[in-house]
Formats: C-alpha cells, structure tokens, sequence
C-alpha cells in the first residue's frame, strides 16, 4: 500500500505529460506540482472499480525468454516511476533494465550515429510517433514491427494507434493521446451572462462582445507552433498533409487555412488573444490573475497545468477573486468545429509511444516493457496523463469525474475529444513542424504583421525542410 | 630535436584535423545508409543537394552578416580595452583584467544561457533598463534582425577576456625606453596609445583577427540553442551555415551533404587566413 501510495504521488508529481514543448527561459513556468488532493470517497471507490476492471483486461502477454541480455530504456524525467515500477513488479528482470533519461527530439540523430558504428542502440525508446516516424525510414531503420508479437487483439486495444502505424506496420504502442478540448471558467461565463461557443464562428463573435463588455480578458492564446496547429489542424488546413511516403502537400492558400488565420488575426486585433505559448511567465500570469475565460489546450493540461500552475496553489501572485483549484470551475467543453463541417477535429499536443529496436537482443523483455509501461493499471493509477489503452481510460475517467476543479464531469467529453484527433496530425512528415511554425508565428508579431498575409511563410519555411528529406513538394 | 618538439603539435593535428578533414572528403561522396557509408556511391550528389538547398543562400548570407559585425567589433572593442588597461596599470587594472577574464572561464553554452537570461526582459537584471527603451519581452529583444547584435555580444562575452589578456601581454613586451621617448617628446596617453603602442600591436591584431574569423566561420552553439524548444526564439531552425550542415546530418541522415557544406567552411577559413597573411605580411612581422 505504501508503495503504491509513493508511486501514485510520483507519477502526480511527474504532472504534465508527454508533451515536448517546454517552458521558456521564464521561471514560474510548467514543472506543474499537483499536490495529491484528498480523492473523497467515492472517487476512491470509482477508481479501485476502474482498476479491477482493467486489470481484469488481461494484459502482459509478452513471453520473456531465457536469454539474459539487458536492456537499454531511453526516458524523460517524469517516465521514472515507470521504471521503477517495473522493476519492483518484476524483481527477477530487474537487475537486466538500465534507463537513461535523454532529450528525445535527439533520438533520430543518435540512432543514425549508432547505425554508423553499428552498436549502442537502446532497446526501447519513450517517444511521439512523430519522432518514430522519423526513424523509420530506410535510413534509420530503427524500429521493430510489433505486427504479431503483439496480440492483434490487444493491439486494437489502443486508441490512436494509427499513428503508430506506418505502410502498414506497427512501430510503436501509444502510451497516452494528448487531444485538444476546449476549457472555459465557468464562473466568468456565469457572471458575464455568456453561453460556450460550439463553433468557431461562435468563439469569434464572443469575442467582439468579450473585447467590448470586458477589455483584458481572454479566449486564448497562439504564439508558438503547437498554439497555431490547435487552430489550423481543427480546421483541417492542409499545411503539411504527406499524401504518400515521398510526397507532401502544403497548401496554405486552402480556404480552411484562410479562415483560421482570419479568425486568429480578428482575436489579436480584438485583443482577446495572447500571443505566447501555453507556458510563459505572461500567459500564466494571466490566468493567475482571472483573466483566463476560455482556452484551447490538451487533455493532460487540466490535470497538469490548469491545476497548479494557472490555478492555485501555484507559484504565480494571484488576486483574491482568482477561484482555486477546488472551486468547481473549470468547464470542459467539446473541440469547437467550424459551422460548415459536419464533425471536429482536434489537434494533439504530445501523446507519446514506446517503440522498441530491431536491433534488441531481448525482445521479450523489450515487449513486456513497453506493455507494462502502457497497461499497468496500478502504474496509470493517479496519472494526469490520457491512456491510449482503453480498458485504462476508465481509471482516468474516474479520476476527473469528482476531481474537485471541474465544473462537472469531463470524461465524457475527453473520450469523444479522442476520436476527433485530425487526420492532418495522424501522419506527421519526416521533420520537425513545431520549431518552423513557431518562427513564422514569432515572426508575425515581430513584424506587426497579419496572419493570414503571413501564411507564405509557412511553405517556405517548410519546403527547404521537406525537400532535403526527399519528398517531393506540391501545392494543391 | 625539433621534431620532437613539433611532434605532439602535428600528431594531434592529423588526427584531429586533418585526419577528419580528409574523411569528410570521403564522405562528401558517399551515400548513407542503414548499414553504414557506401563509399563513393553518391558522385556530385551531395554538393548538387547541399548548395542546391533554398537554405544555401541564406544561411551563409546570415554569416556574412555576422562576420561583418563580429569581427571588427569584436576586435575593436578588444583592442580599446586593452589599451585602457595599459594606460593606467596599478591594482585597479589588474583586478578589471581579471573580471575581464572571468566570463571566458565559463563553458560556451553555459555562457549562451546566461545571455539568453539576460535578454528575456522577465528574469533579467537588466529588465528595467529594457523597459525603458520600450521592449517588455524577449522576441522585441531577439529576432532575425538582431541576431548578428545577439550572437556577437554572446561570443565577446566569451572570447574578449581571453584576448584582452593577450593584447595586454603583448603591450608589456614594449620597451619601457620607446614609451619613454614618447612622453619625453610630449605624448599624451592617447597619443601614446595611437602612434606608439597601436603599430607595435598589429601583429597580435593580425593573429586575433584570422582566428576570430575562422571561429565565427563556425558559429553554431549560440543559434543553436536559441532554437531549441527550451528557449523557442524567433530564430529559423538554421540560421548558420553549421547548422545546415547538422540538420543534413542528423535531422535527414545525410551526412555526405553535411560532409559537402563543412568542407565549404573549411575552404572559407583557409581562404581567409591566407588573404590576411598575404595583406599584411603577418609572418614578415613576425620574424
């Protein structure tokens, strides 16, 4: 008991999930310490009920070998616990799983260097499956096909396991999905009489009566590439769409990209956007001061970010009127769509894998793994973090229902959010999209410039990238 | 005997100069793979790619906008420096000479960090001084526009205490009589400083400036890590010629092009050294 006490507070700690996106140089920034709330009574119940029923799931099926060869993890700091937790739940292979804590975005850069000298590949490698993307192709020639070492049944188990799969392969088991929902403060709404918009076109007139009645306060944020994909992959804008392995289609002149640009370009000039991304020092002094009416932002955030970090107990100076995080405030809402589509999409910020070598000695051991890493209830149990594996999704699920932030119980909009992630944001090209998109948008500002008279940019800042990968360029 | 001498000079340089220089070559015409280089395989291919690129143009134009700051500046404010040390020597230069030193002690991406501090507005003991002049945030301070600034302030603050100490070392090697005459002819300090002490520097001035050209040929650290995700600046994901070449490397696996683009700057650092040894006669000087 204490020791799934201990663990439970560390993956709380460990707090805001997969996502590569860190903090700026400024310091009140994310490193989100969640302290343990008192789960009540019948979130204790709803959670030990969710845990019996995925541990009831069946799961850890990989037969480990004889074979004594070790195996390299490469992790993130908050993935420890994982670690940890594996070596205690399988005492005879502990002394056989070394992790290293690596940046991962250098993951594709070593594995080339190791193909050089043809040794020191890890075996099993904590990564988004944009990042395994990148090291699947003939170059890299990293990972291994689990298509049959892992049961089809069980693979079917994880959602967004498309993303994983790449011409037909499985290259990796998604540990968690990172959609993006809309939040909103419900107070605010309350007392400015304002109902949530379902349409974007609904957020845009919002925010005249918003920049109009309450000067200050915002909707939301973009300055960064991950801020701008929420509102252009929600709009379906083909900025970066692979049709095929060699070929990408970047065409930002599509009207979809058109109208997003239009709408962010309405909010800055109305001033009901913010201009940087989801962590900096000024964003989140926003929200500390109860300034923050509604927000674009990924699952993992509301555990992770909104609760410590933009809400108290937090580092920020907050003003008295700012709710805490036990207040019952923070609405949840469906990814807003546009009025002329018949569904939404939802970008993903983060939502990671683990993908295991085909280079490992003891793919077993690499196997039982990366399937106790994304399986284990008992190891979920407390995460902030939204679980790939369905039968996990419920420990989440109970988790959010009573946790005391929430204006009512989110899960079910976190489950439908889940299955609207954007096609576009399922097949990532072979290179980076976040640090080109994060200039072009720094550099909008920087030039006072608008977004929509910017957004040549973004195709000349992504075509040099995706011709020296080898794809051919088009723009339809 | 003077072999011997030499010797652990040249064995270093050819295993860590020309011996990597010569396998670049190698490279530069070598396919990669997932089994390793296919040697030769790949022709002109590499080159036509690397300098091909829509990046080519820019980043080396980004360079010479770099160069043409940082080096004169750079050397200028060395020089400057230098001489104001030497003009009123007591306890009090000494001391300055050394806090001159001190920030080349630091590591130079420890060093890129703490000016990446120092210009975000939020955190920086210079913050009010920014609002002053009217930039509230880091992106007003850092952009495209200002990175040639940027990069050479980060590189003076790591390099100048060690060629401070140089210059200054090379002006104790006046004769105390040449400096003597001078102030019996009626030399002020500056006039000292101008006629006397300047000429006899040139030499050192000449070696600063060949290998602050060929070290700011190399830039990469400093945009490096402007862009990483830890900082986010508006920096293009390459800006410097080096970072091309990395991105070949390490982002698509292309180490022939990034082989192709180093050798290019290696070809430009020789260049260099061999224009400024021409111009002024730096080994004639030196004898």
């Amino acid at each position: 008991m204490k020791r799934a006490l201990l663990l439970l507070a560390a993956v709380v700690l460990a707090g805001c999930s997969s996502t590569t996106t860190t903090p700026t140089v400024a310091p009140a920034t994310a490193t989100p310490v969640a302290p343990a709330t008192p789960a009540s009574v019948s979130t204790a119940v709803a959670v030990q009920s969710a845990l019996a029923a995925a541990a009831s799931a069946g799961i850890e099926t990989a037969k480990v070998t004889d074979t004594t060869d070790p195996i390299t993890v490469w992790i993130d700091q908050p993935r420890q616990p994982v670690v940890d937790g594996f070596k205690t739940k399988y005492p005879q292979y502990a002394n056989l799983v070394t992790s290293t804590i690596v940046d991962r975005e250098t993951f594709p850069a070593k594995d080339l260097l190791f193909n050089n000298t043809k040794s020191g590949w890890p075996d099993v490698v904590f990564a988004e499956p944009r990042l395994v993307g990148r090291v699947a192709d003939a170059q890299h020639a990293y990972p291994l096909d689990l298509t049959g070492l892992v049961p089809a049944d069980m693979l079917s188990q994880y959602a967004g396991a498309d993303n994983c799969t790449f011409d037909g392969k499985v290259y990796c088991l998604r540990n968690d999905l990172a959609q993006f929902v809309t939040y909103y403060n419900t107070q605010l709404f309350t007392q400015f009489g304002y109902t949530v918009p379902k349409t974007f076109e609904d957020m845009q007139a919002l925010s005249d009566q918003v920049a109009k009645d309450h000067p200050g306060y915002y909707l939301g944020t973009v300055g960064d590439g991950w801020t701008w994909l929420s509102y252009f992959e929600a709009s379906g804008c083909p900025y970066a769409k692979q049709t095929n392995l060699t070929t990408l289609d970047i065409n930002v002149t599509d009207p979809t990209c058109i109208r997003a640009a239009q709408l962010i370009d309405h909010m800055v000039a109305n001033k009901t956007l913010w201009n940087t991304d989801l962590f900096t020092a000024s964003w989140v002094q926003i929200a500390n001061n109860n300034k923050l009416l509604m927000l674009i932002a990924p699952v993992w955030a509301a555990l992770g970010t909104f609760k410590g970090t933009y809400y108290c107990p937090c580092t920020g100076s907050t003003t008295k009127t700012t709710p805490t995080i036990t207040d019952k405030f923070l609405g949840v809402a469906a990814p807003l769509k546009w009025a002329a589509d018949a569904t939404a999409q939802t970008a993903a910020m983060g939502g990671a894998a683990w993908t295991i070598s085909q280079h490992t000695k003891n793919q077993g051991l690499a196997l039982l793994f990366a399937e106790y890493a994304t399986q284990d209830p008992d190891l979920w149990n407390g995460s902030s973090n939204f679980a790939s594996f369905k039968p996990l999704q419920g420990i989440f699920n109970a988790i959010v229902a009573n946790d005391p932030i929430f204006a009512s119980d989110p899960s079910a909009v976190f489950d439908q959010a889940a299955t609207e992630i954007s096609p576009v944001g399922d097949s990532w090209p072979r290179f980076d999209l976040v640090a080109p998109l994060t200039t072009v948008v720094k550099d909008m500002y920087s030039k006072k410039q608008t977004m929509e008279k910017t957004l040549p940019e973004v195709t000349s800042a992504l075509t040099p990238l995706a011709k020296a990968q080898g794809y051919t360029v088009v723009n339809q | 005997m003077s072999y011997l001498l030499a010797a652990p000079y040249v064995i270093f340089m050819a295993i860590f100069g020309i011996g990597p220089a010569l396998y670049a070559l190698l490279m530069s015409f070598s396919k990669s793979s997932a089994v390793g280089p296919q040697y030769w395989a790949a022709g002109l291919d590499n080159y036509s790619l690397a300098f091909g690129d829509s990046r080519f143009f820019q980043v080396f134009g980004n360079l010479l906008e770099f160069l043409i700051v940082s080096v004169p500046l750079g050397i200028g404010f060395v020089v400057l420096l230098a001489l104001l040390l030497d003009m009123r020597p007591g306890r009090f230069s000494s001391a300055l000479r050394l806090l001159y030193f001190i920030p080349g002690a630091v590591t130079g991406p420890a060093l890129v960090l703490l000016v990446i501090c120092i210009l975000d507005p939020t955190i920086s003991p210079f913050g009010p001084l920014f609002n002053f002049v009217g930039t509230m945030n880091f992106d007003g301070l850092v952009f495209p526009g200002s990175l040639p600034f940027v990069f050479t302030l980060m590189g003076f603050f790591s390099g100048a205490g060690m060629w401070i100490a140089i210059q200054h070392g090379g002006l104790q090697g006046i004769s105390a009589e040449v400096i003597e005459a001078a102030e019996l002819d009626g030399c002020n300090a500056w006039q000292k400083a101008l006629y006397i002490k300047l000429p006899y520097m040139r030499p050192y001035i000449v070696y600063q400036t060949i290998l602050i050209f060929a070290l700011n040929v190399q830039l990469f650290v400093e945009p490096q890590l402007l862009t990483s995700t830890w900082v986010q600046a508006n920096v293009p994901p390459q800006w410097a010629p080096n970072q091309l070449a990395y991105s070949y490397a390490f982002d698509v696996g292309n180490f022939g092009a990034a082989a192709a683009l180093s050798l290019l700057m290696v070809a430009i650092g020789l260049v260099g050294a061999v224009v400024m040894i021409r111009l002024t006669g730096f080994f004639k000087l030196e004898a």
